[in-house]
């Protein structure tokens, strides 16, 4: 391949090109690392994030969010970036990364930088080229704002060591939820060459972290921890295979965050579904509610669907879809029951189950308490009583409360008016629960998921 | 007797009124605090002006923060500088019921008791802050709480102290509302807030928040920045603060004499070029597929907009 670096290129230029390319990498976290600054240079990392834009389709920009270079070597059939497509390329220099940061950063444009890229000559080659713009970022520039780096797969250990000790996270991407998806549309990846630097960076951060305790001064190794993405739609995977490898993520390889992302078709290549209706983008909020539900509320993947019913609900919200299925365990007493069944309440968020579990304990809590705590009546009066009492006189009855919930209009992240009417009819229904696939792929889905991991 | 004690709208005007209040010696339900001039003047009440003290304020706050904790006493100045005008009397009751022992949680199940009381020093701090102050006369909340650490400037904290838990309170209902929306305000504003350079490479940004935030802000930035020099403008309240580049910020108001407006300012011969780079990376990186227009001005609420390069015309 040849190089070709357009030096010619403005600034400005390089970044319209980089910032373009990259937009398709979901994750613009800057949260989780609380780093004061030592007096000197210039940032720092606040645990909770900030955001500090958001642009016209309502996802917030925290980082400048780049591709170092949008060369690549590679022709993954879903990227824009693939080598047999014909688009205008650019790289920047480790110094112009360094000045759009600091200047950025000045402004309070942006809470710290995301680099992702493509793969220049080889991953080796590129990613030894990221570890000098960030060693410069952070050496040179003393910046201790939030860097995020993506690792490139086939990347080796040394680098990914030198990285790690950069900077707040990386993240290795999945792709795709099978081997079999990657083999058909990333042939140059391999299942191995991402879990490989994964399990690296995990094992690199339990250590980095006992170090921390014993010495103090070590430098910390990825203490934002890592994550990963899956591309939603692009492969006729199951949502239940989906979030059964985003709980095998978390648990076996100690992942901070595992993004979906509704398959955009950008290079229309004949092995990508035609999407006629646009990403799939309610499918990936069902994916990120019920990720909600694997990390913070208890609830396992083989509980919100199975091989029966191995996608959601495009209807109801996967919490609420459950607690239909599940009406033998309601209604619960909000002024007894534990934090754990507060949560699996619909309409009971993290913030006021732990209210309820706070405030009770001066005094009863009654209905319009519970409404001031946050909790959403609306659709929590089915599944509650508040000292004994349901707040209507309601039937537990599967039917009769679906109907009801469903007249409660869902607050969705998008317009439902903006996906095109197909994406809710019946029809499309049928196609998100994808029969064909689903009797070929998850009879196995257990054995292929865990083999995998 | 009901008697209204008159304060001006600030931490050492509302903590000094408190401060008198327990000096009455009345009975608290007969107590009531009131900011600035009541309109509908009740007939048979005293009203009592009381002055914005610097001292008394520390001794209160310190005694608050003693008693609520860090993230109880975080909740106080967070709705303290709200608009509302009923902050004061809603402080007054919880702050009231917290000092005379009215103990919200008879058994502690989690760790929220180990944030109650606060160390010895930590109080010291807050006080001699009070003293160090450049501008005590000044009415203006800044430096009772300045010292306060860094991870109290986010809601998650808002409400630890068990009588801050005790939401059935409908006083502490309100601080806790109150209190969320400040936090809220402000943890938006940390990250909506432009900076421009100007030609001398002061960092400048105007803000124009609903409630009185400024000082909530500052030292987040000065934590961040501390090689710059830097000045946050609130122009609705013609307040600054200031940050010189090596030490420590400070507040300042507009009747001290200074008078800025952004049209006064001549930037760097820099700033223009940031700017445009800013503005490209900000539409390249929507992607068109997704636009969504609504929830983008669910996340970002349009009057923060006009503050913000990359919605103001090119
Ligand atoms: S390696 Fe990355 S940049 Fe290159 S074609 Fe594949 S996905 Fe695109």
């Amino acid at each position: 391949m040849v190089v070709r670096i357009a030096e010619e290129m403005s600034i400005t230029e390089k970044l319209a090109v980089l910032s373009d390319a990259a937009k398709y990498d979901v994750s613009c976290a800057s949260s989780g690392v609380d780093r004061k600054n030592n007096g000197s240079g210039i940032g720092n990392a606040t645990a909770s994030g900030i955001c500090h834009s958001f642009s016209a389709d309502g996802r917030c920009i925290s980082l400048l969010k780049i591709l170092f270079t949008n060369e690549c070597v590679y022709d993954c059939a879903y990227c824009v970036n693939r080598r047999s497509n014909d688009v205008p390329r650019a790289s920047f220099t480790p110094d112009e990364i360094c000045e759009l940061t600091i200047e950025f950063y000045r402004r309070n444009y942006i809470e710290g930088l995301f680099l992702s890229s493509g793969i220049l000559m080889s991953p080796d080659y590129t990613m030894e080229l990221i570890c000098q713009a960030v060693g410069k970022l952070r050496r040179e520039h003393r910046f201790q704002g939030y860097i995020h780096v993506k690792c490139i797969p086939g990347t080796c250990p040394e680098l990914i060591q030198r990285l790690g000790l950069l900077v707040d996270r990386i993240s290795v991407n999945m792709e795709l939820p099978t081997a079999d998806g990657l083999a058909a549309l990333a042939p140059s990846k391999h299942r191995r060459t991402i879990l490989a630097p994964m399990r690296q960076i995990q094992q690199g951060i339990t250590e980095s972290k006992y170090e921390l305790v014993k010495y103090r001064h070590t430098e910390a190794f990825v203490p934002g921890g890592q994550s990963t993405q899956m591309i939603v739609g692009a492969t006729p995977e199951s949502d239940y295979h989906i979030i059964t490898v985003a709980e095998n993520l978390y648990q076996r390889f100690a992942l901070k965050r595992v993004y979906y992302s509704a398959f955009v078709n950008t290079t229309k290549d004949s092995l990508l579904p035609a999407l006629p209706s646009g990403p799939p983008l309610l499918r990936e909020h069902r994916l990120y509610q019920a990720d909600w539900l694997l990390r913070f509320y208890g609830f396992t993947a083989a509980e919100l669907l199975d091989e029966k019913r191995p996608n959601f609900n495009v209807l109801l919200d996967p919490k609420a879809d459950w607690a239909l299925r599940h009406l033998e365990q309601f209604p619960v007493e909000v002024n007894s029951a534990d934090l754990r069944t507060i949560l699996r309440v619909p309409g009971i968020g993290l913030k006021s189950a732990q209210r309820i579990v706070s405030a009770r304990r001066s005094a009863p809590l009654r209905f319009e308490d519970l409404k001031k705590i946050g909790v959403v009546l609306k659709r929590a009066l089915y599944f509650i009583t508040c000292n004994g009492r349901m707040m209507y006189n309601t039937r537990i009855e599967e039917d009769y409360i679906t109907r009801n919930l469903l007249t409660v209009k869902e607050k969705l992240p998008f317009d439902r008016g903006s996906l095109k009417y197909s994406q809710l009819s019946l029809l499309d229904y049928d196609d998100f629960l994808q029969p064909e696939i689903v009797s070929r792929g998850v009879s196995d889905l257990q054995s292929v998921v865990l083999g995998q991991l | 007797m009901e008697l209204y004690l008159i304060c001006e709208d600030s931490l050492e005007g509302i903590f000094a009124a408190i401060y008198e209040a327990y000096l009455s010696k009345r009975p608290r339900s007969e107590v009531h605090l009131q900011i600035g001039e009541e309109e509908n003047l009740r007939l048979f009440a005293e009203y009592r002006h009381v002055r914005a003290d610097p001292e008394l304020a520390a001794k209160v706050a310190a005694t608050v923060r003693k008693c609520l904790g860090d993230d109880g006493y975080m909740s106080i100045c967070y709705a303290l500088a709200a608009t509302a005008a009923d902050k004061g009397e809603a402080v007054f009751r919880v702050i009231t019921a917290a000092f005379d022992g009215e103990r919200s949680s008879p058994k502690k199940e989690n760790l929220t008791s180990s944030h109650v009381h606060s160390s010895p020093n930590e109080e010291n701090l807050a006080s001699s802050h009070v003293h160090s102050s450049p501008n005590e006369e000044n009415p203006t909340n800044s430096h009772v709480h300045s010292s306060l650490k860094k991870e109290n400037f986010t809601n998650s904290h808002i409400h630890s102290s068990p009588i801050m838990e005790n939401l059935t309170n409908p006083h502490v209902m309100r601080v806790f509302e109150l209190a969320r929306a400040c936090g809220r305000e402000t943890h938006a504003l940390l990250g909506f807030i432009r900076f421009s350079e100007l030609e001398n490479g002061l960092l400048y940004a105007p803000i124009g928040p609903k409630s009185n935030i400024l000082t909530f802000m500052m030292p987040h930035f000065a934590e961040r920045m501390p090689e710059e020099n830097f000045v946050i403008h609130d122009e609705k309240r013609g307040l600054f603060g200031v940050h010189p580049a090596g030490g420590e910020w400070f507040a300042v108001t507009g009747d001290e004499g200074i008078s800025l407006s952004r049209a006064d300012f001549s930037f760097s011969t820099q700033e223009a070029h940031y700017r445009e780079l800013f503005i490209t990376f900000f539409h390249s990186i929507a992607i068109d597929e997704r636009r969504n227009n609504r929830s983008q001005r669910g996340h970002l609420p349009l009057r923060y907009r006009e503050y913000m390069v990359e919605f103001t015309e090119r």
